[in-house]
């Protein structure tokens, strides 16, 4: 290394190809160890993007054709897209999709957040302990044993309509399969609150663990109260992890908790709570078996959620605030 | 003083004792507590219904509008769930995707968080890059499954276990936990004219357990919890994992005990409620989950906080 810095700049750029060579001489087994992972990403990430033979992204302008190879399919250009443009139910899926993605980053995105500045305010670690457990665990559970719970309490004769009937004295909703827009998204909201908020303070829970303890004695001894203290010190330490999740959040706008929704959704709520997603996978798997169309809604929901998170990310950064790149 | 100093640990004190609590500190700390109480037990309540409703015996279910006590320890339920046509096998194939699924996967994260956090790699940053670039643009669902698809894994327990074989979220977080492991550790296992691959199994790996610890347990319950992979490549009944039957018993309510069973209830004058059928195989299913979650939660705080998000 010290000797090539010392050679003139022009025979460096000669250099420097057989110096690459030489490196990966050096390091071959760092090499060899890397082929494993390589291999993984270009057939299960980059395979599905460019792939002759099943079409890869290509797909989405071709017309779909179950009875001849790819190769052969006809070029259609842009027909998917405006096929796609025309279909009310497929602005029905993306409205959805946009309004669940904003309810979301209003009630589910600050909560984490709240919760991480609350339990840091609980001084007795025995009791923090004991909120924290209860309030992770159900992170750790598939969606699909948290909709059986969630059934089993929700449905006309669960425990909520019980109590609904027999206290309150009120008449039966059905909770699972109704086409109110309140109720439904309600339900979304709490579930995955109490299903992911514990989890999702954790990382704001970590980033106020590395707060400078003297800062809060100092703010005392000036005489800082409470509200005082989490305003000019917890705050500050969390919003950079704040805003890094705020951006990734709004890269996901299209990804609404596929898991959630898939396994929820029936004929009476589906106007209301089907995402882009389930949408896709319905033409993809169920209806029509049109692939290509349904391949021309997963593109651009991909481009769209990208260039959401190229936005958010410059944004960030004209404020002056943490990015991702 | 003294004595409560030898009992509390420094940081109440330094937090609690120093000054005495004002008024407004007291509702505030009586607020606090009450929310995160409230919080907790809407967390709880859930998991309370599943095991009361998995114990109960059919005619309190259909006799009690509002049955919120138990009133009986039924194990009729858990019989009849393990029973259940296909449960068993289910269940071996969840406990095979989950321990092959993992160890496969720790194998390639490792192989790939070692690499990338060489600083003598070559084409690290480009490679880096590469991977990267996954997290945030995809071909989308269809030509993602057309490829799996061409691979021959349509019906076979490996269409569970090689498209999710990596993560790169985690890779990512064990990458930057070896990144800050010193150098100065391998340096004499490099004198020594110890290939990579040894200095990954014998040096690296053991100093990084606690962060291996966290990643292996999330994978496995990322396996365990697979069901989405199933259900796009998987047909037989046979080869279904325990999350599928449990979703056609619960998402799509489709009960199907099978004729035999069916009859040998009816000899036995054995009457099961479906919620409780239901509840018991949540139950069974949320199992291994409560077994590993006391490790899981020893580490994660961790491992989440030494690999932070900023890559």
């Amino acid at each position: 290394m010290q000797k090539t810095s010392t050679i003139a700049p022009a025979l460096k750029q000669k250099h420097s190809l057989s110096r690459t060579w030489r490196k990966c001489v050096e390091n071959k087994y760092l090499l060899i160890m890397t082929l494993p992972v390589l291999v993984y990403y270009i057939i299960f990430n980059y395979m599905p993007m460019f792939n002759v033979q099943t079409g890869g992204i290509l797909m989405a302008f071709k017309q779909h054709n179950l009875t001849r190879p790819f190769v052969e399919w006809d070029w259609v250009g842009m027909h998917y897209f405006q096929m796609m443009w025309r279909r009310p139910d497929f602005w029905i899926s993306m409205r959805n999709t946009v309004s669940i993605s904003f309810i979301r980053l209003a009630f589910e995105f600050p909560m984490p957040i709240f919760l991480a500045i609350l339990l840091n305010e609980v001084h007795r670690r025995k009791a923090k302990r004991i909120f924290q457990t209860v309030y992770t665990f159900p992170h750790f559970l598939s969606w699909i044993l948290v909709i059986g719970l969630m059934k089993d309490l929700l449905q006309i004769n669960g425990v909520i309509n019980g109590f609904m009937t027999t206290v309150l004295g009120r008449q039966a909703f059905n909770y699972l399969a109704n086409d109110s827009f309140f109720a439904n998204y309600a339900m979304l909201v709490i579930s995955n609150l109490l299903k992911g908020v514990g989890w999702g303070s954790i990382i704001y829970l970590a980033a106020i663990a590395g707060v400078d303890p003297t800062l809060y004695e100092a703010a005392i001894v000036d005489g800082a109260n409470r509200w005082q203290c989490i305003r000019h010190i917890t705050w500050p330490c969390i919003k950079a992890t704040a805003v890094i999740l705020l951006i990734l959040q709004v890269g996901n706008i299209l990804n609404q908790g596929f898991d959630q929704i898939f396994n929820l959704v029936n004929g009476v709520n589906r106007n209301i709570i089907e995402t882009i997603d389930v949408y896709i996978y319905r033409y993809a798997f169920q209806q029509s078996m049109n692939q290509s169309f349904a391949a021309a809604s997963g593109l651009f929901k991909s481009v769209i959620n990208f260039s959401m998170l190229i936005t958010a990310n410059l944004i960030a950064k004209k404020l002056g605030e943490n990015n991702l790149f | 003083m003294d004595t409560t100093l030898k009992k509390t640990d420094l940081t109440e004190v330094t937090a609690d004792s120093k000054i005495k609590k004002s008024v407004g500190d007291r509702i505030a700390d009586f607020l606090i507590y009450t929310f995160l109480t409230i919080l907790a037990l809407s967390v709880f309540i859930p998991f309370y219904n599943m095991v009361l409703i998995s114990f109960a015996r059919y005619q309190d279910i259909v006799r009690t509008s509002f049955y919120i006590y138990p009133k009986a320890f039924d194990f009729q339920n858990y019989r009849m769930a393990v029973l259940y046509p296909n449960f068993m096998n289910a269940a071996l194939v969840s406990l095979f995707v989950t321990v092959v699924g993992t160890s496969l996967n720790m194998l390639i994260t490792l192989l790939g968080s070692y690499t990338l956090s060489r600083k003598n790699m070559p084409f690290r940053k480009p490679i880096f890059y590469f991977i990267i670039f996954t997290m945030f643009f995809g071909a989308g669902l269809i030509p993602w499954y057309l490829v799996v698809r061409n691979l021959g894994l349509v019906n076979s327990v490996w269409a569970m276990i090689a498209p999710p074989m990596l993560n790169t979220f985690y890779l990512i977080l064990m990458r930057n936990y070896f990144l800050s492991i010193p150098e100065s550790l391998e340096e004499s296992a490099k004198i020594d004219g110890a290939n990579d691959i040894r200095i990954m199994f014998q040096i690296i790996v053991p100093v990084a357990a606690p962060i291996i610890a966290t990643i292996a347990l999330f994978y496995a319950v990322d396996r365990w919890n697979e069901w989405w992979l199933a259900m796009l490549f998987i047909q037989d009944s046979s080869k279904l994992p325990l999350q599928l039957i449990l979703r056609r018993m619960v998402v799509d309510a489709t009960i199907d005990l099978g004729n035999d069973m069916m009859n040998a209830m009816r000899d036995a004058n054995i009457q099961v409620h479906s919620r409780s059928l239901q509840m018991a195989t949540v139950t069974i299913t949320t199992i291994p989950i409560m077994i590993v979650y006391p490790f899981l939660q020893k580490y994660f705080t961790k491992g989440i906080m030494l690999g932070a998000i900023k890559a």
